[in-house]
């Protein structure tokens, strides 16, 4: 394995790896952003799977459909399958992105809930958000704008009225 | 079994909403109150509004589907046979902890409907019964807003100022002024000045849908719970109704439910009134089974659960080149149009529609495309469609009047339960060809406003499925007991001591939000019964 990963709580360390290389192509660093998967997204899923299960089977299903795609990728093109126990990490970037298009294209409703659950965990992390500028909207608030001026209404005011009798 | 409680002068089941405003009144008329409630008094620190993750919690504990949820006082629904979801929140105050406070009333017409437009039925009550009760449910729950709008009739001064104008007010009245358009500023049920007990004014924060923690909405338990349990009213949480039961005459003796504890408790009363709405309420007495009542109590005309109205709606979002910043304030509408809302058959529909000028959210919401409808895309392009997006949006729901038809229901599951085994409802509903018309119709009007506004692109989606706020019609009010369910009062055409006090009770919806109109509802049933109390006990 080109990157080094522990066991989650759900998620084997294999499954761990694949799930972070495939959230940095969902995701992908990109300027101050860093990846998904650099960001510890697949580690904030795992503990998703531990609190609701119901994710687990589609989320599983997506990570099997993915790693078999990429399978016959590298069955296709590489060499030295040996030297990996994913197949999804011997891919290139391009060949990566090829395999999630066809499994997004077969397999729509478990690849939505994978992205699904990726954004959910990319837009709650800490660090991405420090980045973006968002800060918890309590208890701060936001200031109060000025107030609302009635003069704005005059032209709907001049209508008259608009409700029927009844 | 628990031993039975002294009986109470009234039972209310459910302490959302209704629940909330007639506890108070009957209170208020001297009358010994008990309300059984399956959810909990939600804690001020557990909203989500000051955590990091605070839009995690929207997917999760504070999810407006109970089905994705799940917290231990939900209940699930088989929703397999409709395309919109019903939505709600189980707690002291219901949905109204979780909720955008949009409070407009329903118009004269909206309860003429048979009569002005030969569709539907008219309501046994007009806007005229209602119209003191609208009055003394705003100055108990506090309105931001201003009275003088020309699409409906004279109301009162508002309790507090309406919302603030900032630059997407501003961005939305420059294209209904372009469109030359009926528009208002917003009756809300949030507050903008200091108003009520414990209460602040709203302080622009922005996600009421997952609770305010300031108190800013006037959600039923900052209103009228506490004042109704200053009054003696006693709220027994974590009680889950299994059924109502009757007495060997057939009238209501009161309700067996489970507690907190997991046994089984009854709760005995005079007149029994359910306030679980338009899902919840069916739901109860379809499972209140007897020889005197075998297709459910209440039930002789057949027709508990059906005539289901939602609202459907759907959003039209525009992209805008300059920032909006529309994040800041509250969620739902600033501002709304009544410019389509009475019936024009030339646009090929009878009845109409609200376009309600609405926000945006945080980074999460526009990565998931929750209001246009589909996610910013995966892969390269990622960061700059987000980046485009995020805080440049402004959202327009398009809201339309749902018209009764009695195969859109609310029935029982053959085989869901909650988690006290308690028999689930199963939705089935169809949106009508009448409301695919008028949609179409509605959201070519909101790309026309968007457009008129500025913006740069223009997204929608031709119907938004987690959209059932709004639970109406199941167990209708009419004269005629073969037509309707209960009578003009909320009275049980087949059951003289049990009353309807919530959205079920609605003959036809209007294209407004409903909860003033099921404020003010529970609110006249209630004094009808304070008034008429010893006949109907007796």
């Amino acid at each position: 394995m080109s990157e080094q990963h522990i066991d989650g709580e759900i998620l084997t360390a294999r499954q761990v790896a694949l799930l972070a290389a495939i959230q940095n192509r969902l995701i992908p660093a990109q300027d101050e952003m860093p990846g998904a998967g650099d960001a510890g997204c697949a580690q904030t899923v795992d503990g998703f799977l531990k609190e609701r299960t119901a994710l687990r089977r589609p989320i599983l299903a997506a990570l099997n459909e993915i790693e078999a795609t990429a399978g016959a990728y590298a069955q296709a093109s590489a060499d030295d399958e040996a030297s990996t126990h994913v197949a999804f990490l011997a891919l290139s970037d391009a060949e990566r992105d090829a395999a999630l298009r066809a499994v997004e294209a077969a397999h729509p409703d478990l690849f939505n809930t994978l992205l699904r659950q990726t954004y959910t965990a990319y837009y709650t992390n800490p660090a991405v958000l420090r980045i973006l500028g968002w800060r918890p909207p309590q208890p701060e608030g936001y200031p109060t704008p000025p107030p609302f001026d009635e003069k704005l209404l005059d032209n709907v005011k001049r209508r008259g009225k608009l409700w029927r009798d009844a | 079994m628990a031993p039975s409680n002294e009986a109470a002068d009234v039972l209310i089941i459910g302490a959302g909403a209704s629940g909330a405003a007639a506890a108070w009144s009957l209170a208020s008329g001297g009358l010994d109150v008990v309300c059984l409630e399956q959810g909990d008094w939600v804690d001020p620190a557990d909203y989500p509004h000051t955590s990091v993750d605070w839009e995690l919690h929207r997917q999760t504990d504070f999810a407006k589907d109970p089905n994705v949820r799940q917290r231990p006082e939900d209940y699930p629904l088989n929703n397999d046979d409709t395309p919109i979801v019903p939505l709600m929140f189980n707690a002291v105050g219901g949905s109204t902890i979780h909720w955008s406070g949009h409070f407009p009333r329903f118009r004269p017409s909206d309860f003429r409907v048979k009569t002005l437009d030969g569709v539907a039925d008219d309501w046994p009550l007009t806007y005229w019964d209602l119209a003191p009760y609208y009055e003394q449910n705003d100055a108990n729950v506090g309105v931001s807003g201003l009275s003088g709008d020309p699409a409906n009739p004279e109301r009162t001064p508002r309790q507090t100022p309406p919302l603030g104008l900032d630059t997407a007010t501003k961005t939305y009245i420059r294209g209904l002024e372009e469109l030359g358009w009926h528009w208002w500023p917003t009756d809300n049920a949030i507050i903008t000045a200091p108003f009520g007990e414990g209460r602040q004014a709203c302080n622009y924060c922005g996600p009421c849908d997952m609770g305010c923690p300031i108190g800013a909405i006037s959600s039923a338990h900052v209103t009228y719970w506490p004042a109704a349990v200053a009054q003696g009213v006693r709220i027994i949480t974590r009680a889950r109704v299994r059924e109502i039961t009757v007495d060997r005459r057939g009238r209501a003796s009161g309700a067996v439910y489970y507690t907190a504890e997991g046994g089984i408790a009854e709760q005995r009363a005079r007149v029994v009134i359910v306030a679980c709405n338009g899902v919840g309420t069916p739901r109860l007495l379809l499972n209140s089974v007897s020889s005197l009542f075998p297709h459910g109590l209440a039930n002789s005309s057949g027709l508990v659960g059906t005539n289901l109205m939602f609202h459907p709606v759907t959003f039209v979002t525009g992209v805008f080149s300059d920032p909006i910043n529309a994040y800041v304030g509250p969620l739902g509408m600033v501002l709304h149009s009544q410019e389509f809302y009475e019936t024009d058959t030339g646009r090929g529909y009878v009845r109409g529609f609200q376009i309600q000028m609405g926000r945006e959210s945080g980074p999460l919401s526009t990565a998931l495309g929750n209001f246009p409808g589909e996610k910013v895309p995966w892969g390269a392009d990622h960061h700059r469609v987000q980046r485009e997006l995020s805080a440049h949006t402004l959202t327009a729901a398009v809201m339309i009047e749902d018209l009764p038809e009695a195969h859109n229901r609310v029935e029982i599951d053959a085989t869901l339960t909650d988690s006290s085994g308690i028999p689930a409802p199963k939705i089935v509903y169809e949106v009508s060809e009448n409301s695919r018309r008028c949609l179409d119709y509605a959201i070519a009007r909101g790309r026309d406003l968007l457009d008129a506004a500025g913006a740069t692109q223009i997204m929608g989606q031709p119907i938004a499925r987690e959209t059932g706020w709004h639970l109406m019609g199941t167990a209708r009010m009419g004269d005629d007991p073969a037509n309707s369910v209960v009578n003009g009062h909320g009275q049980a055409h087949d059951v003289p001591n049990l009353f309807i006090i919530d959205g079920s009770l609605f003959v036809t919806s209007a294209a407004v939000n409903p909860t003033s109109t099921i404020q003010a509802l529970a609110l006249f049933v209630s004094d009808w019964l304070k008034q008429n109390f010893r006949d109907v006990a007796s």
